[in-house]
């Protein structure tokens, strides 16, 4: 067999980039892994601004701010609450990236992330006592707080992200074929690298 | 393409708008050529009077005409003047219902004592352009949009707008005496409600009143200095309690609530004023003697 014919016959083989979706993949769960650690730091200090600043109206003392807000750190407080309740979000976003499309482990993910958002919420509203009080977000416009109810904005999250778990078992079903498929490709491209 | 995913996302789409659909339609008005028409705000006035120059009388009047086809409830309206900690509430509308396509009427009558407003005149910082900002808070809350049992708009705000009074003499002089533990504040207001009150209770003859409470006094000294008016403010207790304690114990014994006498007449607070009636004595202690 010539060169030409190998080199051919390795490109029908190798997976196209919509296939590698479809397969486990170690080197996307790394990714992930990396990416969830940028976006919960980027969550925490999200949530440090936007306290301080809701509390202050303004940043220029942020770090003598934050030791003003002991409350909110505490187990049970809001602040608390968030960076916690975010941790189970990330670790099931990551660890699921390596299964691929169509397979039960990337179903299960789906359905324990969208359970774990519906846990995140509420364990937010709980920590904001069913009310987000936000003082002084508007000095200038003399608004001296904001009280929100966050009772039915709760139940109506709940609702969408447990209905959302309806995504990720549709998401199985239809990929089981191709995952098969792309399973079986991936399989005979091993073999043939094997053979050389 | 992935057709087991966009038929799953279809049905949670459909699933939410099934819940909510009914939700939204009930609480969004229909027919609606103009904004004005959904909520309006008629005759809304608000007096107040002062029959002997020692009380306060607030009375609110007014109407809501609501275009809305759902109830609007756990209304509140509160005004109340001072600062977070010192505030004393002057109006409390609690609870109302708004309701649907109606009009709803809004009655309010409170009477406070005058002195309780006149201690005003012992707190705060003047700024260096010579003003004592008294802050006066409107808050407001409501809830609306039932679904499944909870309000999807559930809210309450406060607004601040700040009441300048002139002060020429720039600051407040605050003397103390540790023999009755006696704290007196002087200050001269020019412009403003301070001058308002000072004025009302002046020309009902009131001009050197002196309340008490077991073995506390509060006195409100009105002097003309030049053509201002000068309110001197004082508290006193014993030798070993200040007023603003011995008005606690009275206050703890007595259901919450503060009573002061001046001339054979009784003068009482409601609980929670009568609470910050004492955080303002407290916070008149608290200050540094500068006189």
């Amino acid at each position: 067999m010539s060169d030409e014919y190998i080199m051919a016959k390795r490109d029908m083989l190798e997976l196209t980039k919509e296939e590698w979706k479809l397969v486990n993949s170690k080197k996307r769960m790394v990714g992930a892994i990396i990416w969830g650690i940028l976006e919960y730091i980027l969550i925490i200090v999200l949530v440090f601004v936007v306290s301080v600043y809701s509390q202050k109206g303004n940043l220029d003392t942020i770090l003598e701010d934050l030791q003003g807000l002991t409350e909110w750190f505490r187990p049970g407080g809001m602040i608390f609450n968030a960076i916690i309740g975010f941790l189970p979000i990330i670790i099931l976003g990551s660890i699921g990236a390596y299964f691929g499309s169509g397979t039960y482990g990337k179903m299960l993910f789906g359905i324990a992330r969208c359970i774990a958002f519906v846990i995140f919420i509420n364990l937010l509203v709980n920590g904001a006592t069913t009310s987000l009080e936000v003082p002084s977000v508007f000095q200038q416009m003399n608004l001296e707080n904001l009280t929100i109810g966050m009772e039915g904005l709760r139940k109506f999250l709940t609702l969408i992200f447990l209905t959302s778990i309806l995504i990720p078992i549709g998401e199985f079903c239809g990929a089981r074929k191709p995952h098969k498929r792309a399973v079986e490709k991936l399989e005979a491209f091993k073999a043939s690298k094997v053979s050389e | 393409m992935n057709s087991g995913k966009l038929i799953a996302q279809i049905a949670v789409l459909a699933i939410i708008v099934y819940c909510c659909y009914g939700a939204f339609v009930s609480a969004v008005p229909s027919n609606v050529s103009d904004l004005g028409e959904v909520f309006q705000v008629e005759d809304m006035n608000m007096n107040t009077s002062s029959s002997d120059g020692l009380t306060f009388d607030l009375d609110f009047q007014g109407k809501v005409k609501s275009g809305l086809p759902q109830d609007v409830e756990g209304v509140c309206l509160q005004i109340a003047i001072g600062e977070k900690d010192t505030r004393m509430v002057l109006a409390d509308i609690s609870n109302l219902t708004i309701k649907a396509n109606a009009t709803t009427d809004i009655v309010f009558h409170k009477s406070i004592p005058v002195f309780a407003l006149m201690s005003y005149a012992a707190l705060g910082e003047v700024s260096d352009d010579g003003k004592l900002n008294i802050p006066m808070c409107t808050t407001v809350a409501f809830k609306y949009l039932k679904w499944q049992g909870e309000y999807l708009i559930d809210m309450g705000f406060t607004i601040r707008s700040d009441m300048p009074v002139d002060v020429p003499g720039g600051e407040i002089k605050v003397h103390k005496e540790a023999a009755n533990n006696l704290v007196k504040t002087d200050i001269v207001v020019d412009k403003g409600v301070l001058d308002d009150f000072a004025t009302g209770m002046n020309s009902s003859g009131v001009d050197n009143m002196v309340l008490t409470c077991g073995d506390a006094e509060f006195g409100i000294d009105l002097q003309k200095v030049g053509d201002k008016m000068g309110i001197s403010i004082s508290a006193s207790g014993t030798s070993d309690k200040t007023a603003a304690d011995i008005m606690q114990e009275y206050m703890d014994a007595n259901g919450g609530k503060l009573t002061l006498t001046y001339g054979g007449n009784d003068y009482t607070l409601d609980e929670d004023n009568s609470a910050t009636f004492i955080d303002i004595l407290n916070a008149m202690y608290g200050k540094e003697a500068n006189a």
